[in-house]
């Protein structure tokens, strides 16, 4: 499967909580923890196992404007770091 | 040696207290110089610990409950072990606090807490804080009450690293020694007070000026965990509970080389968020001064 058709979940083991407009997401297992702001927030929140990584950058290109390609830098970025952390999982898993 | 040779002295915090059993007098000496204002001779409160350091030929020992006793050889390391021991103790039961490794100090009914890791002028900024008229609550260890947005006075006492005027790298300054800060017993707050700023102090020896920056609600958050004392078990609860305060108090960096820089900035913040709540008190309740008037 291509990365763009790709579909992510979060960790059952994720702990998250909201502060404003951003959030901070836990992950016990390896004791580390991210802040993300209100664009990364809004790429997790849209990580939700239904929505390929196409599907996560035309979402937000239509919420915030601009062309999905020019999002997939960012979404691709942000996608990694939540991996790196462990609190997001292909949804195939 | 018998029972009835050990003493006994309680540490205690708001209901409750830690028992701590020696049979030296020199325990109780060392007890009382870094935690006399918390340090009782008779219980108060829920019993929620017991610690015994027996003296020996090859230093102190310390006993936590059933457990084996750790072998520790110099007395001040001991007291540490000891107190860090203490708070465990107090921590364990008081877990609808927020335990931070931080100072707090207040003025004009508001706190500031200062967080910071070892070295980076903690200690030195609440000292600082406190010539210049602020009551005392910690300068090392903070329960916040989140709900109520406050922090309860915790106050060990205090000490501050000295530096002879020598130019010093960063990491020197872990190896400078810390000596008592003086304190007026009036100035030790009784109570929790409201915080109204959260500071993350960073001690820069290079640092040409001060340097303050707005810190994210979510990276404050991260910047309270990194200074949390929560036990392992408490550790998913307290995200909920620092995200709530981060979203009620403003937070901040400060990049310092001086301390009095520090301790300057802080209060002129404070002056100005009080003269804000003065301001808005009287918009807010225009009846009141009518009726003064």
């Amino acid at each position: 499967m291509h990365i763009e058709e790709q579909r992510f979940r979060h960790s059952p083991n994720a702990v998250s909580s909201e502060v404003l407009d951003e959030m901070v997401i836990y992950c016990p297992a390896t004791s580390q923890a991210l802040s993300l702001n209100e664009s990364a927030r809004a790429i997790w929140e849209l990580c939700d196992g239904t929505r390929s990584v196409n599907d996560i950058c035309a979402e937000l290109a239509r919420t915030v404007g601009g062309e999905p390609a020019d999002l997939r830098g960012d979404v691709d970025a942000a996608i990694s770091r939540l991996r790196d952390l462990g609190v997001l999982l292909p949804a195939s898993s | 040696m018998g029972r009835n040779d050990f003493q006994e002295a309680y540490l205690c915090f708001e209901r409750h207290c830690v028992a701590i059993r020696s049979e030296s007098p020199e325990v109780f000496a060392f007890l009382n110089r870094f935690a006399g204002r918390m340090l009782s001779p008779e219980r108060k409160g829920k019993k929620c610990g017991s610690l015994k350091i027996v003296a020996n030929g090859e230093g102190w020992s310390l006993r936590d409950g059933e457990e084996d006793p750790r072998q520790v050889m110099r007395p001040q390391l001991a007291t540490r072990i000891l107190l860090h021991a203490a708070m465990k103790c107090v921590i364990r039961v008081r877990q609808d606090l927020l335990w931070l490794h931080a100072g707090a100090a207040a003025y004009g009914g508001r706190a500031v807490l200062l967080c910071a890791h070892s070295a980076n002028g903690k200690s030195s900024t609440v000292s600082e804080l406190l010539e210049r008229g602020w009551s005392y609550l910690s300068d090392e260890i903070a329960p916040l009450d989140v709900i109520g947005g406050s922090v309860l006075p915790f106050p060990l006492n205090p000490h501050k690293r000295v530096n002879d005027g020598t130019t010093l790298e960063h990491d020197d300054a872990l190896r400078l020694s810390k000596v008592a800060v003086d304190l007026d017993v009036n100035r030790v707050a009784a109570h929790a007070v409201r915080i109204a700023h959260i500071y993350f102090l960073s001690w820069a020896p290079e640092a040409v000026q001060l340097e303050a920056e707005r810190c994210s609600p979510s990276r404050a958050v991260l910047e309270l965990m990194a200074n949390s004392l929560a036990l392992d078990e408490g550790r998913r609860g307290e995200i909920g509970n620092m995200c709530l305060l981060m979203g009620r108090v403003p937070a901040m960096t400060l990049r310092f080389a001086d301390p009095r820089d520090a301790a300057q900035h802080i209060r002129e913040q404070m002056g100005a968020a009080v003269r804000d709540s003065t301001h808005a008190l009287a918009h807010e309740h225009p009846t009141v001064a009518i009726q003064q008037a």
